[in-house]
């Protein structure tokens, strides 16, 4: 095959082409996985499937009667449970105006140890019958198992 | 009686759609100017029955008709009427209602300003709108319609959503719609093209109007989103990069490119295939934000339903628009005449940079969006994609486009004299960089690359749009936008690494400092209002000891769905915002507060005025400042 003065051009506009893609699409894989926060629920924080001291989210129902503020400061203390085990979490700051007992939360921030969970972000958003879906999915699956047994 | 004339009135809409569309292969058999004159008439009888379906439907909230389970569920005694009126597109079904007036408004507003294509395009394009209504129509009758009824009749409504009874919140819905639908337009035009297999350049500076139209509204609609979440939330923040915010703004950058592309296509007659394949992209971008927030796969205030059902005809819809469609370009887009030789050294090249730019973008931000989706879906894992990969991808992406404005703004179509071009905008980025620097230096006192490089690209932009201003003496739709751009530009890098944030106990009496401000806490005092108590907070703020002004942050709960809300009290001024929010009760005598310094975030809503002033230009002609001489 000849090249052609037309090929030689459009080879080059190719080449240019997929180079950009690729350089593009690496930067974009890149950021992507630099940023991906997995989601854990209390019972796999107790299995130690859960990193310590990484970002992560945890989601579970508060605890009714586990909230406890420490007098004269932000700094606020509760447990969050999926029906299996119970996880600690402390966080300085507003909790949400729909924060409650017996409610449904997101939370993103860290594991101090296998025990605690130091929150940086809480949710809670919505009306009262909302539940975040992570938590409703979470809540339906051992609802079944607990039903099965 | 309400339920019945409703559905009749969809009913008929639905079948005069289908109509609509079957010229589409009657205008071979009857008289094209027939043809034209029918699609005319029943696309206007079309808007007019839906539009009185949507009246009817004001008419029942406004006469609190709890008959209807859309009512009912939305709406209460107690509301107040502006926003018994704004419930109606305050929930899933009356949106998809509002939806599809919309679509028949652009459908009729085709028909009205036809008058330089030709009639054949036309009818095609009615037909294709059409159909479209058909199918948002078959939607509300099967899956959403808020004509229901519902037994018992309640005596009270649920209530609206507290969250969404905020004036900004009035037209925030109708403007993204006539936005998000407005792109149908385009949409349509494409498919007829394709269809016809004819295409002249003079047609994309008819079609440049309607995505200057759709643009605009979009603009509007983002806009007051946003200033609607820094005013409603509670904190502090205006984009929050949640997927259905992203839902909205993958339209609008695929519009932006669009805008750019057509003019390149309209003034070179270049890249014609690919303004066709971008007016069917930012359709199914807009029909893919529609599935994200209607579907109820996402979580957000904006995410009404949590039907499966309803997710899935729209998913169903939205493969066979994309599917089709695209098939479609692929078999016919080679029939196009299309040429594509330019230089590097001209305007259409560095269009075509700005078009890869919006392009690559767009797909980083879908990409963000819908990982999440697919990695739950396939059972990869749960997780969610934070905010600092949307944050760098914007910040890498759209300061090139916003440095090569300048550039566009002074190079000419075909070749450039680059010598002379580089001169001057070298005078300007000098200038530049040194306004950055003394303004980075005496005002704001910090040294940061990322902040200095955003400000000096913005003032850069800024200072060759006001030259090339004052040598036209044209206020022209792109430099408006693209001064606004810059303006949006400055007030994102300084509100973003400039604020300040104190969350603190405070006593009443005591006083807080902020930059050169004190705010001291007086007093809570209950309010009682129609459908809400709430505690009001009342702050003084002093500039150096002299007295400015009163604030009253509120904290409210609504009377039916015992929703509490946050009402912050904010005190602006062009270079400076101070917000307070009231926190929690910590005891008799003291509160949790909430208190924000906002620099220069005035500037967002100021460049977004700008930028919607330069759109209504584009529509309307741009207005020539020695005329009035």
């Amino acid at each position: 095959m000849k090249i052609t003065k037309t090929n030689k051009k459009r080879i080059i506009k190719i080449s240019v082409f997929f180079f950009a893609i690729t350089s593009f699409s690496s930067i974009l894989i890149y950021a992507l996985s630099q940023n991906m926060i997995y989601f854990y629920t209390p019972t796999q924080v107790y299995n130690s499937e859960a990193p310590i001291d990484s970002n992560i989210r945890v989601g579970g129902m508060v605890k009714v009667n586990s909230v406890k503020k420490i007098n004269n400061s932000l700094k606020v203390n509760f447990t969050v449970h999926d029906l299996e085990q119970e996880l600690n979490v402390t966080y300085t700051g507003i909790l949400p105006d729909l924060f409650g007992e017996g409610q449904g939360v997101v939370m993103t921030g860290k594991l101090i140890s296998k025990k605690i969970f130091l929150a940086e972000e809480v949710l809670a958003k919505h009306d009262e019958n909302y539940m975040p879906p992570e938590v409703a999915d979470m809540m339906k699956e051992k609802n079944k198992e607990m039903f099965n047994k | 009686m309400i339920t019945e004339i409703g559905n009749i009135l969809l009913c008929v809409s639905a079948a005069l759609s289908l109509c609509l569309f079957s010229f589409i292969f009657l205008k071979k058999a009857i008289n094209i100017d027939n043809c034209f004159h029918f699609s005319k008439n029943i696309s206007l009888i079309i808007l007019i029955s839906l539009l009185s379906s949507f009246l009817l439907l004001s008419y029942a909230f406004l006469t609190d008709n709890f008959s209807l389970r859309y009512v009912a569920t939305n709406s209460n005694l107690t509301l107040e009427n502006i926003y018994k009126f704004s419930a109606v597109w305050g929930a899933h079904e009356g949106s998809i209602l509002l939806w599809v007036l919309v679509l028949a408004f652009w459908c009729f507003s085709i028909a009205l300003f036809s008058k330089h294509i030709p009639k054949k395009i036309i009818v095609d394009m009615l037909a294709i709108m059409g159909i479209l209504i058909l199918f948002f129509l078959l939607f509300i009758l099967l899956t959403s319609n808020p004509f229901d009824r519902i037994f018992p009749i309640p005596l009270n409504g649920n209530d609206l959503n507290p969250l969404l009874q905020d004036p900004g919140l009035i037209i925030h819905p109708p403007m993204l719609y006539l936005g998000y639908v407005g792109t149908s337009v385009p949409f349509a035009f494409a498919v007829a093209i394709l269809i016809n297999e004819n295409i002249k350049s003079e047609w994309f500076s008819w079609l440049r109007k309607w995505v200057m139209a759709s643009w605009m509204f979009l603009t509007i609609g983002i806009s007051l989103g946003s200033w609607w979440a820094y005013h409603e939330l509670g904190w502090g923040g205006w984009w929050f990069w949640d997927p259905v915010e992203n839902a909205s703004f993958m339209p609008w950058l695929a519009i932006t490119a669009l805008l750019h592309s057509i003019i390149v296509s309209e003034k070179r007659g270049i890249f014609i295939s690919w303004t066709i394949l971008l007016s069917i992209l930012t359709f199914s971008l807009s029909l893919l934000g529609t599935f994200l927030v209607r579907s109820g796969i996402l979580v957000s205030v904006h995410a009404f339903a949590n039907d499966p059902e309803r997710g899935l005809y729209i998913l169903v819809f939205l493969t066979i628009v994309i599917g089709l469609s695209l098939l479609l370009y692929f078999v016919k887009s080679s029939k196009l005449i299309t040429y594509s030789n330019y230089n590097i050294s001209s305007k259409e090249f560095i269009l075509l940079i700005n078009n890869l730019f919006l392009t690559v973008t767009t797909f980083a931000i879908l990409l963000g969006t819908l990982y999440p989706l697919i990695s739950s879906t396939l059972d990869l894992g749960k997780i969610s994609v934070g905010a600092p990969y949307f944050n760098f991808i914007f910040s890498a992406l759209t300061l090139p486009i916003v440095f090569l404005m300048s550039p566009a703004i002074f190079s000419a179509w075909k070749k450039t004299n680059y010598n002379h071009l580089i001169k001057k905008l070298g005078l300007f980025f000098m200038f530049s960089l040194i306004i950055t620097y003394f303004f980075l230096h005496f005002y704001v006192d910090v040294k940061n690359f990322i902040v200095f490089l955003a400000i000096v690209i913005a003032i850069f932009t800024i200072l060759s749009s006001l030259y090339k201003l004052s040598q036209t003496r044209i206020l022209s739709a792109n430099l408006i936008s693209h001064i606004g751009i810059g303006i949006l530009i400055i007030g994102i890098t300084i509100s973003n690494y400039y604020s300040s944030q104190h969350e603190v106990i405070m006593k009443k009496g005591a006083n807080i400092a902020i930059q050169e401000f004190q705010i001291e806490f007086n007093d809570v005092k209950n309010k009682v209002s129609k459908n809400y108590t709430s505690k009001v907070g009342i702050f003084d703020l002093y500039d150096n000891k002299d007295y400015l002004i009163s604030f009253f942050p509120e904290k409210r709960i609504y009377n039916v769905q015992k929703n509490v809300m946050t009402e912050a009290a904010i005190h602006s001024t062009l270079t400076r915002d101070i917000y307070v929010a009231l926190g929690e009760k910590v005891n008799d005598n003291s509160w949790v507060v909430r208190i924000y310094y906002k620099p220069f975030i005035q500037f967002l809503w100021l460049g977004a005025i700008l930028m919607i002033l330069g759109g209504f230009f584009g529509i309307f002609g741009n207005l020539n400042l020695f005329k009035k001489n």
